[in-house]
């Protein structure tokens, strides 16, 4: 037995000139080391190798390269350590444990490393102590190559499955494994989501159970194909059951898993909720039917037509409006019904639209389309365009369309019916303006006629008394004429208001006192106050202003037996306006005949119109001229209390044009005169107006040299005042201007109104035919008029040449 | 050619197509002191004016065959300058306007006064100012030149 080896597995093995032993048989070990794969060496306490077996050579090496070297030179630097304890231990003389890991890498000669087994046994002297170690070493590679994978696979699988089960655990869809019977084995989350069960409860159940029973033999049939291997899975929509009692819909994936042998060991199903998804879908459905259904029914066409116009959908009423089924429409462009120029506008408006991306929202269009039968149809399109949500592009135009020809044939009827009131009404304005002027040609001659014979001396007293009275029967018949005139041109709002500075106290005053003679007839008092609110001057129209007291007040004085008629003026500087009020004692009038009272040719009542007399239009035109003023009348009554008429109108105070107008002067020699005032100053213009306005002139003012000359060559005058010095124009140059432009002025006098005193340069160089001075002297200004416009008696003219026979 | 009546008063046409009008005016101005002829209507008026002169003439506008605006671009287109007065209906400045575009040198709206009538006619009369540097023709001058 070879010293220390104790162990017969493990013979002592080693080249026999390394041993230093001897060898009962050396031969033989030699040979059996020789021969077995096993690699065995001989380490000494230090762990140098000592001897090593020839089947190194399996490795690359020689035996001679080793001995001496050691050993862990050739291991594996990971597995040092280990070889390091494991010898230690034989070392120490301990058997090293069974089960501790003895596999190491040593380096073969080519660099590559070689799993072996050892199995180190410790070699002792004679004394028994421990000399060195011995090792065999089997070649494992193989092995550990083989454990290797088999570690590797295991681990792969643990990891497949790893991943099933969070798959399976965590997938957004439910997922079951289903034993045979339909039992469920292993179930997610989001099943039991789905389900609303309770894990425990869920696997106490077989999908059966959850199932929503009609959907269930369809189910069943399913799975016998697929157990039967008719078919590899199925895949149906199908409802369960939540634990609420609530019904879900849900798309089922069913695949079976088999054993090693085929045959069918679970199925795996996967669960899909599609109640959202089915929400949305019947909701569409539901929508999509709504839509039909309003589309179908409404009595409004409804359409829906590509970008080309071409249409796609035409809801029934097209029938009842156009006459065609919506199949006689399909397919055809909504352009062609419509009239050339309605589809131009129509073009236009689509083309607007798309032009401004949306910004411009279509508008609805009238068109005219012809109906079936051939009868014309006016049609109102409210359109919108169709757009895609993901893109934001047109894809087409959905159209209502309504029928309006009966609207439009009412609004045509309405404008008709308008334009012939319009007509009536322009027709009768010119009527009353025709009949009065109709009328008031005879009344000419009736008064003419009646003034002849009235100065004729041969007239006896009672001839006269008729006489008289037919003249003022005319008087009042013209009087009548005139206000039908006046209330027409109110009413075609032609009338022409020119406000001026006017005595306001005095002037109303005036009008007042004209009805003495019909009041002290009756018996009534006459009242006139002014609040001392009211200015000297206001500006207004005095002919218009005195025509509605004349009015007021000769109603006032026609209706009130007895007592009082009061004017009252009232002013309010902070607005301007004037109030004037004729209060009267008179029956008063109930609120209904107040209501009429305004209105034209309308009287309280009949019998008052032959008790009265009169048009009826007196307070109708009152009103108009008040409004034309731009304010308002009205009146404030109670029945058997009297009446108040009042009326209010915007007048600004205006500058007195001095104390001048009160004049002494007879009126009556200036009556009707025509006189032109040319001057640039307003106070001395406004001045010469009120004085021969006041003497009965009618005045025509100008405030410059061209202003003045354009007048003079279209209006007839009988003076021209002239002021001499004016910028612009000066008057000797608008004298000249008048005098040689042919015309209704070119041979009246013009008076040089001016402060100079160079009398002889004005009135020869200058050309003027007189001088008045300013500053102005009142009784010069009237005197100097009415001298030139004197016309005395007629003077045979006919040695003058110039009325040449035709 | 001048024909003495019974005055040597101006000589005026009066075209007037109503007749209780051109009497009526007829009469006014022969009371006056004036001699009167008369037209009823343009055409007549024109031809009055052709055989005679006058010193004025007072012309109607609204006549049947020719009215007053015809006869005034007649006598227009032959230069016959008679001042002319046109007699219109109440406020129809238009017209005024036109007649006086037309030639004529004054209008009187109906219905009218006889006063009126009288003045305008005068006016319509009156010689043409010789424009020296005279007075004028009635007293206040002693006042204007102060």
């Amino acid at each position: 037995m070879p010293e220390g080896v104790s162990h017969p597995a493990a013979p002592l093995a080693g080249p026999a000139e390394a041993v230093a032993v001897e060898d009962p048989h050396p031969e033989l070990y030699r040979l059996l080391a020789e021969n077995i794969s096993d690699i065995i060496i001989r380490a000494d306490l230090e762990g140098a190798l000592v001897y090593v077996s020839p089947t190194c050579r399996l490795w690359g090496y020689e035996p001679e390269e080793l001995i001496g070297r050691p050993s862990t030179d050739f291991v594996h630097p990971d597995d040092r350590e280990r070889l390091l304890a494991n010898t230690a231990q034989v070392l120490q003389g301990r058997r090293p444990d069974d089960d501790v890991d003895r596999t190491i890498r040593y380096r073969r000669k080519d660099g590559r490393w070689v799993w072996l087994e050892g199995n180190p046994r410790a070699l002792r002297d004679e004394a028994g102590r421990v000399s060195g170690l011995i090792n065999v070493f089997r070649d494992v590679t193989a092995r550990k190559r083989a454990e290797a994978a088999a570690l590797a696979a295991e681990a792969e699988r643990q990891a497949n499955v790893q991943l099933f089960e969070n798959a399976f655990h965590h997938a957004p869809i439910g997922m079951a494994l289903v034993g045979l019977d339909g039992r469920l084995l292993k179930i997610n989350a989001a099943l039991r989501a789905l389900t609303g069960y309770s894990e425990p409860k869920l696997l106490s159940l077989d999908f059966q159970a959850i199932t929503y029973p009609e959907d269930l033999d369809a189910d069943l049939d399913l799975l016998r194909r697929l157990t039967r291997g008719e078919i590899p899975s199925y895949q149906m929509d199908k409802r369960y059951v939540r634990a609420d009692g609530a019904v879900v819909w849900a798309r089922l994936s069913v695949s079976m898993v088999v054993d090693g042998d085929g045959r069918p060991k679970h199925y795996v199903g996967q669960v899909q909720d599609l109640t959202a998804a089915h929400n949305a879908r019947r909701a569409l459905t539901e929508s999509e039917r709504r839509f039909r259904r309003l589309a179908d029914n409404a009595p409004d066409m409804v359409t829906e037509s590509r970008l080309d116009g071409v249409l796609t959908y035409v809801s029934p009423a097209s029938e009842a409006i156009t006459g065609f089924t919506p199949d006689e429409l399909l397919g055809r462009t909504a352009f062609a019904f419509m009239q050339p120029e309605d589809a131009e506008r129509m073009r236009a408006m689509c083309q607007t639209v798309r032009a401004s991306n949306g910004a411009v929202a279509p508008w609805p269009i009238q068109f005219r389309a012809t109906h079936k039968d051939g009868r014309p149809l006016w049609l109102e399109s409210k359109p919108a365009f169709a757009v895609d949500p993901e893109t934001g592009r047109f894809t087409g135009l959905n159209d209502v369309i309504r029928d309006v020809t009966a609207q439009k044939t009412l609004e045509t009827e309405l404008r008709r019916a308008q334009a012939e009131a319009e007509a009536a009404a322009a027709a009768k304005g010119e009527f009353l303006a025709n009949m009065s002027h109709e009328i008031r040609t005879p009344l000419t001659a009736i008064l003419g006629f009646a003034g002849l014979l009235a100065e004729r001396d041969e007239m006896d007293d009672i001839g006269r008394g008729h006489l008289r009275r037919v003249l003022s029967a005319s008087r009042s018949l013209l009087s009548i004429v005139n206000d039908i005139l006046d209330f027409s041109k109110l009413e075609a709002a032609s009338l022409e208001l020119s406000p001026r500075p006017t005595p306001l106290v005095e002037f109303a005053h005036e009008v007042l006192l004209m009805f003495a003679p019909d009041a002290d007839a009756k018996g009534l008092t006459l009242d006139f106050i002014a609040e001392s609110a009211t200015p000297d001057h206001v500006a207004l129209d005095p002919d218009r202003f005195r025509q509605v007291l004349f009015n007021l007040i000769g109603n006032a004085i026609k209706f009130t037996p007895n007592g009082t008629v009061r004017l009252r003026l009232d002013y309010d500087r902070k607005t301007g306006r004037l109030k004037v009020a004729v209060r009267d004692s008179g029956p008063g009038l109930s609120p209904a005949d107040q209501a009429k009272l305004f209105q034209r040719f309308a009287q309280v009542d009949g019998s008052s119109t032959r008790q009265h007399g009169g048009t009826g239009l007196g307070l109708a035109i009152c009103k108009g001229l008040v409004e034309a003023m731009g304010g308002e009348i009205g009146l404030e009554s109670e029945l058997g209390r009297g009446a108040t008429f009042w009326f209010e109108i915007p007048t600004p105070i205006a500058d007195a044009p001095m104390a001048a107008a009160q004049s002494e002067f007879s009126p009556s020699s200036l009556d009707g005169a025509r006189v032109l005032v040319i001057d640039d100053n307003r106070a001395n213009r406004e001045l010469a107006r009120a004085v021969l306005e006041h003497a009965g002139t009618e005045v025509t003012l100008a405030s410059g040299g061209a202003e003045g000359a354009d007048l003079a060559a279209v209006t007839p005058l009988d003076l021209i005042l002239l002021d001499r010095r004016m910028p612009g124009l000066d008057g000797v140059q608008t004298l000249k201007l008048i005098r040689a432009a042919p015309g209704p002025n070119d041979g009246i006098p013009i008076l040089a109104f001016s402060a100079d005193t160079d009398l002889d340069t004005l009135l020869g160089e200058g050309g003027f035919d007189g001088v008045v001075s300013k500053p102005i002297d009142v009784s010069v200004l009237i005197e100097t008029v009415a001298a030139w416009i004197q016309w005395g008696a007629p003077v045979a003219r006919l040695e003058r040449d110039d009325a040449a026979v035709v | 050619m001048q024909q003495s009546f019974d005055a040597n008063g101006p000589r005026i046409l009066v075209v007037e197509d109503d007749p209780m009008m051109l009497e009526l005016i007829c009469t006014r101005l022969s009371l006056a002191g004036y001699r009167t002829a008369h037209a009823r209507d343009g055409h007549e008026g024109l031809d009055r004016l052709r055989d005679q002169k006058f010193d004025a003439m007072i012309l109607d506008i609204n006549m049947p065959r020719l009215d007053g605006f015809g006869v005034l671009e007649q006598m227009k287109a032959v230069g016959n300058r008679t001042p002319t007065m046109v007699l219109t209906a109440r406020n129809q400045s238009a017209d005024v306007q036109r007649a006086i575009q037309l030639g004529a040198r004054d209008f009187l709206s109906k219905p009218f006064e006889d006063q009126k009538l009288l003045s305008r006619v005068a006016r319509l009369t009156r010689p043409t100012p010789t424009r020296q540097p005279s007075a004028p023709p009635s007293q206040p001058v002693s006042r204007i030149i102060w």
